[in-house]
């Protein structure tokens, strides 16, 4: 009997890749290659950046089926909290060190209260980002909150490549070499399974938000140098950026073991490209907003109608 | 309106020249066979032999690749279930097929709702009159119209359906492996029911994998082997031998359990329960020693299914407790694969034994993590050459661990879950009704493990309806009746299934 599975396998694995390629070089030709022009590679690299960062941590959580909506609310929080805490001490460290212990509690925080929500997984982080949107929200209202612009030499390229690198390899390892992406794919497949296999389920949901809540400190970070002031909109959707840029990238609503590393790192780039790209074209936010929205809706589609139950043999 | 097209008289849906591959794998191959008027017929054959792709296709649920079907005297192609139920074909699925979160009777006139509508809104009253009578003519009255399906066991629930496809009056009624959810009880309704239709003209299509409850009830049976049609065989033919030979295609001993009598085993206690209460479950108390087969007995919802979920730890008893192991280690349920002694393969192999949308590898691998990795990291050649050794090991049907475990057949699938303890050398293995839906192939390697693993000195706790099988193997058998222990039995030569039914009903 041969195998002819890995040729289809390569060809699915193949997809993100060959429509990252794509997306590039038709906004690259029809930008009139402004967009791959050196100042626009420093945009896009900024633009990526947190996407993919929190895009990394997030595929933890999408591989065990569930989201994370606090992202957003929680990136805003934490800049302003960072802020605070450097007005008030002038060390930069200190404030890292903030918005790290913010975030991971709220990721924390996240994952234990999946225990008390095991029919609805997506309201802990809902009732988490109400909270800390009104929070950031009510804060930017009273005044804006600014940092010194001197903390801009901590905003630097280079750094940030060094960093978005290094917590790549480290996701990447824990997704497909660990127990803790392991498991958590398994929870995504059938999390009875994984239960009656000895998977401590709690402790595994926990660590995969805990991961998200650590990955959205070193993103808070960097925006909180670069923007260096925090308004009510600081962090606004950045949950549905991670969202968009995931399912771009070929991850399946569904958990399991389909979710792929590869599919943060090319669903940012492409979601990043396009809108950089149609903001070129001239179109204007709204727009690129609309298509954004009408390029999502198709994939959904087709993710959903591809997965059918087995058919019974 | 048969001679039109020059059918027989008596054939009610003729199959000819049926095709049908899943990818590589062919599961049919030129099947052709008639069913006629009034006709109980018994499709039998091994795991993967194509019963439930056939029965599906009648059903409408997939189509054939190639090949007619003639229903009615007229050419038959329906292009989904809702087609094949309106022009007469009503199934029963193998796994379950309610909805839960409505009640009985809404399960019962599912896609029926019109009848008992009004200017839009539903007649309660109606709908639940008729669902006491259709119930009531079914013998069926501990089911309530107007209770959630949820309230009711697996077992219910199956009878539920079988009510809901008579309901629909249909002219052919496909049974698929249903009778393995059933318990005795539940079972005699259906024999009933089944002869009840035939008795009106209506013809029956029954698989199962029982030979001797369709050499009871079949008037016909149709062998299947590896998709190909073998034989019909009519009731005066019926040989038990000949069947099987036809079945597997190579001449099987009539005897594929134990044969020995030596009922030794190790002082050492395994496992331990003491007075465990639940709410379906008084005060049992159970030791089962190392190197001991123990059986327990006892109609499906006597609390057999929770007693096993109890010794492994999923859920926790309200008084009393359970413990593994002579340090007494109490069952938990949060434990790591390699810190835990005992293994649990559930009865419900789709829902929880395995992950369906996921390959064998990950499937069989999930427990051996701990065992194959270097510092915190799982290393795939490791972790691949494990699997491998389980997949030759267990003798798993497959083109490659990268195969997914949805395309397996039944007993290739339960083969997965078993290498998922087998490999990490499990000193207790809880195995709940381990050899329901497999065939005689897949059911003789499993007992052969089983007696390995007596011999390797490990402890077996069998929950199982089949007597045949407890008494075949087992050292020692309790019985469980309304969740209590009525009866011990040990392992003996006289020992017959009639004695045991006495302690169980």
């Amino acid at each position: 009997m041969k195998d002819k599975t890995w040729l289809r396998q390569f060809v699915i694995n193949a997809i993100p890749f060959a429509t990252t390629v794509v997306v590039v070089i038709f906004f690259q030709i029809t930008t009139g290659g402004k967009l791959l022009s050196t100042n626009n590679i420093r945009v896009l690299t900024n633009q990526i950046f947190s996407v993919l960062l929190i895009s990394l941590a997030a595929i933890f959580v999408y591989a065990h089926k569930n989201l994370d909506i606090s992202i957003g609310g929680m990136v805003g929080c934490a800049m302003l909290f960072g802020t605070l805490a450097v007005n008030a001490t002038s060390s930069i460290l200190v404030g890292f060190i903030v918005i790290l212990i913010f975030c991971s509690a709220i990721g924390f925080t996240n994952g234990v209260l999946q225990k008390f929500f095991k029919h609805l997984p997506f309201l802990p982080s809902l009732c988490m980002m109400f909270i800390l949107r009104a929070i950031v929200t009510y804060a930017g209202n009273i005044q804006t909150f600014k940092i010194s612009n001197e903390y801009a030499v901590y905003d630097n390229t280079t750094l940030k490549i060094v960093v978005l690198i290094a917590l790549a390899f480290i996701s990447y390892y824990l997704f497909d070499y660990t127990k803790i992406g392991k498991f958590n794919k398994a929870m995504g497949g059938n999390q009875v399974t994984a239960e009656q296999s000895g998977v401590n389920i709690a402790k595994y949901k926990i660590l995969a938000f805990l991961l998200v809540g650590i990955y959205s400190a070193v993103a808070s970070f960097f925006l909180m140098v670069r923007t260096r002031s925090v308004v009510a909109e600081s962090g606004n959707g950045l949950e549905f950026d991670v969202m968009i840029a995931l399912i771009y990238g070929g991850m399946p609503l569904s958990g399991g073991m389909k979710t792929k590393f590869l599919a943060a790192v090319f669903g940012a780039i492409i979601v990043t490209v396009l809108k950089n790209g149609l903001i070129m074209w001239g179109l204007s936010t709204g727009m690129v907003a609309l298509v954004k929205a009408i390029i999502f809706m198709l994939l959904i589609s087709v993710n959903y109608t591809r997965t059918k139950g087995p058919l019974p043999r | 309106m048969q001679e039109k097209t020059g059918l027989s008289r008596d054939e009610l849906l003729k199959i000819s020249h049926l095709d049908k591959s899943f990818g590589v794998v062919k599961a049919l191959k030129d099947v052709g066979f008639a069913i006629n008027y009034g006709e109980i017929h018994g499709l039998i054959g091994e795991n993967g032999s194509g019963k439930s792709t056939l029965s599906s296709i009648v059903a409408g649920m997939q189509k054939a690749d190639n090949g007619e079907m003639t229903f009615l005297g007229s050419p038959y192609k329906p292009e989904n279930s809702i087609e094949a139920s309106a022009a007469g074909v009503c199934m029963v699925l193998q796994e379950i097929g309610t909805i839960s979160g409505i009640s009985v009777m809404e399960n019962l006139f599912l896609g029926n709702g019109a009848k008992f509508s009004k200017y839009g809104f539903m007649n309660l009253r109606k709908m639940n009159t008729e669902a006491e009578s259709l119930l009531e003519s079914l013998q069926m009255h501990h089911l309530k119209p107007n209770t959630l399906v949820d309230y009711y066991s697996f077992e219910e629930r199956k009878l539920l359906e079988i009510a809901r496809a008579v309901y629909n009056n249909p002219r052919l009624l496909i049974i698929d492996e249903t009778t393995t959810a059933l318990s005795i009880n539940g079972r005699q309704i259906l024999y009933r029911l089944i002869k009840k239709l035939a008795g009106e003209g209506k013809s029956v299509l029954f698989i199962s994998h029982d030979l001797d409850e369709l050499m009871k009830t079949c008037d016909v049976l149709t062998v299947l082997r590896d998709g190909v049609f073998i034989d019909t065989i009519p009731k005066e033919k019926y040989e038990t031998n000949d069947i099987k030979m036809k079945m597997v295609g190579r001449i099987i001993e009539g005897d594929y359990y134990r044969s020995d009598y030596d009922c030794t085993f190790g002082d050492e206690i395994a496992l331990k329960m003491v007075h465990v209460c639940t709410e379906n479950i008084y005060d049992i108390n159970l030791e089962l020693h190392k190197g001991e087969i123990l059986g327990i007995s006892g109609l499906s919802e006597s609390g057999i299914h929770d007693l096993g979920r109890l010794a492994y730890g999923i859920d926790e008893p309200v008084y009393g407790r359970a413990t593994h192991g002579k340090d007494n280690a109490p069952a938990k349920k949060k434990l790591s694969a390699k810190r835990r002694k005992a293994g649990y393969v559930s009865k419900d192999r789709d829902k929880e034994s395995l992950i369906l949308n996921d390959n064998i590898r990950n499937n069989i691998a999930i427990n051996a993590y701990d065992y194959v990795k270097m510092g915190p990291f799982i290393m795939p050649n490791k972790e691949k050459s494990y699997v491998q050794k389980q997949i030759d090991n267990m003798r798993i049907k497959c083109f490659g661990m990268n195969q997914m475990v949805n395309t397996l057949s039944g007993g290739n699938k339960q083969k997965v879950a078993f290498a998922r303890w087998i490999g990490v050398d499990t000193e207790i293995l809880i195995l709940d009704c381990p050899t329901r839906g497999v065939d005689i192939g897949v059911k003789t390697s499993m007992y052969q493990l089983m007696t390995r693993l007596k011999k390797d000195g490990k402890s077996l706790l069998i929950i199982s309806e089949e007597l045949s099988e407890l008494i075949g193997m087992c050292d020692r058998i309790l019985v469980v009746k309304d969740g209590k222990i009525t009866k011990e039995f040990s392992r003996g030569r006289e020992l017959s299934e009639h004695q045991i039914i006495d302690y169980m009903i």
